[in-house]
């Protein structure tokens, strides 16, 4: 899949005070866009002030999503677990504790899911200038999409957070930092446990009485990432290995009737539902 | 040229296209299948049935075995056809399909009860005492008269006929398709019939390719029936057969009706197809669950048995326990898939002179089709 760099708009130090208003009008996605968009209008320096139409859905919305830290459509926008993670951080540390795990948030997305900057950074063995990076990661990536300004946004973030530095228009990585950041990161759980939380998430969403044992895949994905702290992309990984049949429990995985979003690819397929059936013993 | 002699059966017996093959599995919806009907049977009105579950995992199959079961039944009259989305009538050339699904609905039950069911059933009502104002065309279908059967599917008749059967057009509206339907269960119940039990194949049809006001369109004739039965019932001293639906529906395709229905609900308040799904209890709603192991092996010994020319030690023999065990995990659980993989294996392991089927010859041969190549 082609890989690139996403244009977060929205400023690194506003983030935090954004998810708590997404977490505190969760649910009513009005209030939140009004929320945002209040939120942002004092905040913006920018000659034209923001519009509300586009504070929500234009500039936080995607960054949020691009940092995925939230989940969800409309009123169904929700934070995920590394969002509430980074909420929590700051209203316990305040912005030191939440830039040190925003740190933490990009080494990794930089690493899984964009084009590796700081990994590129770090094998360089010159202090690169900003064309010699860009020009640098194009031609280690050429797939991947960037371009000047995804990439100041990014260093930008980076910068933020303490992972880099600007020395005579060179960019420099802080190296210590961005080792410690490669470590401790989301917690890993075995096949059993993953079991565990999916079951538990599954009962948790099929309502008791209700005549469809099918349940939305993104909706357990929500709950299982959040109970057992793992990483979104983990979870997809982890339900495409785990056993789709023990001994007690068969695990069916379906196709929607059109695409939706958020879905899991499995041997091919695009699978949209799930069932546990415990097993009849006839 | 398969020799399948060689693996001692008469044929390849994993065809899906048959129904006349026993059950694998699927004890508990049985017997939930027979309870709701029994239930719905004896009930006093009308019923929704739903018969859920995942492309392959045998709603049609089952479909299949209700109507056997209850074809010869006397008390039950039971269709088995595409009423949603068979041709289009002739009638209807010059308008758009869906203009008036209500008619079309109706025409295609006709076209679908089987002929000679419907001569037995209407040579059964005595027409001395059953007026209607479609009495004159039941018995002329009881007398297997073609124009009679050509006017209930909407086709055209000529004008004699229809003074014949002593009516002024021919039938061209929803709301004269609804009496003509009210009025044959009033028919079929004189001739002996309690219930019409009508069994609807991919339900999801309609929400895969109709917009939201066609599906309320569709759903509100469904509904209609359901809530005119009683008015109808009343009128004639209760001597109205009931209509009751089973509808077979992808998980997919119930979730799209769940999320129409909650929009509607946002935005009319409850209208929409909103009342059509209130009359779904989640009671009536029967899931078929995925294959387990055990089903599948169980599946596959079952087919072969069917097959078999003479008695064999290993029941699965030409395949190993193996290599059925791995059919069973590409398979994605679902029984269709079992036997179309079962298929092929037996299909190439013949040509290849293969005796027996291990694991390894699963992978190759399957992997050669392109499926579960991600399990090489």
């Amino acid at each position: 899949m082609e890989k690139s760099l996403p244009a977060l708009k929205a400023k690194a130090n506003l983030i935090p005070r954004v998810l708590g208003i997404i977490r505190d009008n969760e649910g009513s996605y009005v209030k939140i866009k009004q929320g945002v968009f209040d939120f942002w209008r004092h905040e913006s320096k920018r000659r034209k002030p923001p519009t509300s139409r586009n504070s929500m859905r234009a500039v936080f919305g995607p960054t949020l999503r691009h940092l995925q830290l939230i989940r969800g459509e409309r009123d169904n926008i929700k934070l995920q677990p590394p969002g509430k993670e980074l909420l929590q951080e700051y209203q316990k540390d305040g912005e030191s504790g939440y830039k040190k795990l925003l740190a933490k948030h990009i080494v990794k997305l930089d690493k899984e899911k964009w084009l590796n900057v700081l990994a590129y950074l770090k094998e360089s063995s010159k202090r690169p200038t900003f064309d010699q990076l860009l020009n640098g990661v194009r031609s280690q990536i050429p797939d991947g999409i960037i371009n000047e300004e995804r990439l100041t946004k990014f260093l930008l973030y980076c910068q933020y957070v303490g992972l880099v530095s600007v020395k005579d228009d060179s960019i420099v990585l802080r190296a210590s930092q961005y080792e410690r950041c490669t470590r401790d990161s989301y917690r890993q759980v075995g096949n059993e446990e993953f079991f565990r939380l999916l079951h538990e998430a599954y009962e948790l969403l099929r309502s008791p009485g209700q005549g469809s044992p099918y349940v939305p895949i993104p909706d357990v994905r929500g709950i299982v990432c959040e109970r057992g702290e793992i990483w979104l992309d983990d979870f997809d990984k982890k339900l495409t290995d785990i056993p789709k049949e023990t001994e007690d429990y068969v695990i069916q995985l379906t196709q929607p009737m059109v695409r939706k979003p958020n879905g899991v690819v499995i041997g091919g397929k695009y699978l949209y539902y799930i069932a546990i059936y415990k097993k009849r013993r006839d | 040229m398969n020799e399948w002699h060689k693996f001692s059966l008469r044929d390849n017996p994993f065809d899906i296209f048959s129904y006349e093959h026993d059950m694998a599995d699927r004890k508990e919806e049985w017997r939930r299948v027979e309870s709701l009907l029994k239930s719905a049977f004896s009930g006093k009105g009308p019923r929704i049935v739903l018969l859920l579950g995942d492309y392959g995992i045998g709603k049609t199959f089952i479909l299949e075995k209700i109507y056997q079961s209850l074809s010869k039944d006397k008390r039950v009259l039971v269709l088995r056809g595409d009423v949603l989305y068979e041709k289009r009538l002739a009638i209807m050339e010059s308008e758009p399909r869906w203009s008036k699904f209500g008619l079309d609905f109706i025409t295609r039950i006709f076209d679908n009860i089987e002929h000679e069911k419907l001569i037995s059933a209407m040579n059964k009502v005595d027409f001395k005492k059953f007026r209607s104002k479609f009495s004159k065309i039941f018995q002329a279908l009881g007398e297997n008269d073609d124009n009679a059967f050509k006017y209930i599917i909407g086709e055209k008749v000529p004008a004699k006929t229809l003074q014949k059967y002593q009516l002024s057009s021919p039938l061209s509206d929803s709301p004269t398709g609804i009496e003509l339907f009210f009025d044959f269960l009033r028919a079929i119940k004189f001739a002996g019939y309690d219930n019409f039990l009508m069994l609807v194949d991919e339900f999801e049809y309609i929400t895969s390719v109709l917009g939201e006001k066609k599906i309320t369109q569709v759903l509100n004739t469904f509904r209609q029936i359901y809530d005119d039965f009683g008015i109808y019932d009343r009128r004639c001293n209760n001597n109205l057969a009931k209509p009751i639906f089973m509808f077979a529906i992808s998980p997919g395709g119930w979730d799209s009706l769940r999320e129409l229905d909650e929009t509607a609900r946002k935005k009319t308040g409850g209208g929409g197809i909103a009342p059509f799904m209130e009359r779904i209890s989640n009671k009536d709603i029967i899931s078929l669950e995925a294959f387990s192991l055990e089903d599948s092996l169980e599946l596959v010994q079952l087919r072969l048995s069917e097959a078999r020319t003479k008695e064999i030690k290993n029941p699965l023999s030409p395949f190993t326990k193996k290599c059925i065990e791995f059919v069973h995990k590409v398979s994605f659980n679902k029984p269709r898939n079992v036997l179309q993989y079962c298929k092929i294996l037996l299909e190439d392991a013949s040509e290849e002179g293969v005796k027996e089927i291990d694991v390894t010859d699963a992978k190759k041969i399957l992997g050669k089709y392109g499926i579960a190549l991600q399990e090489k």
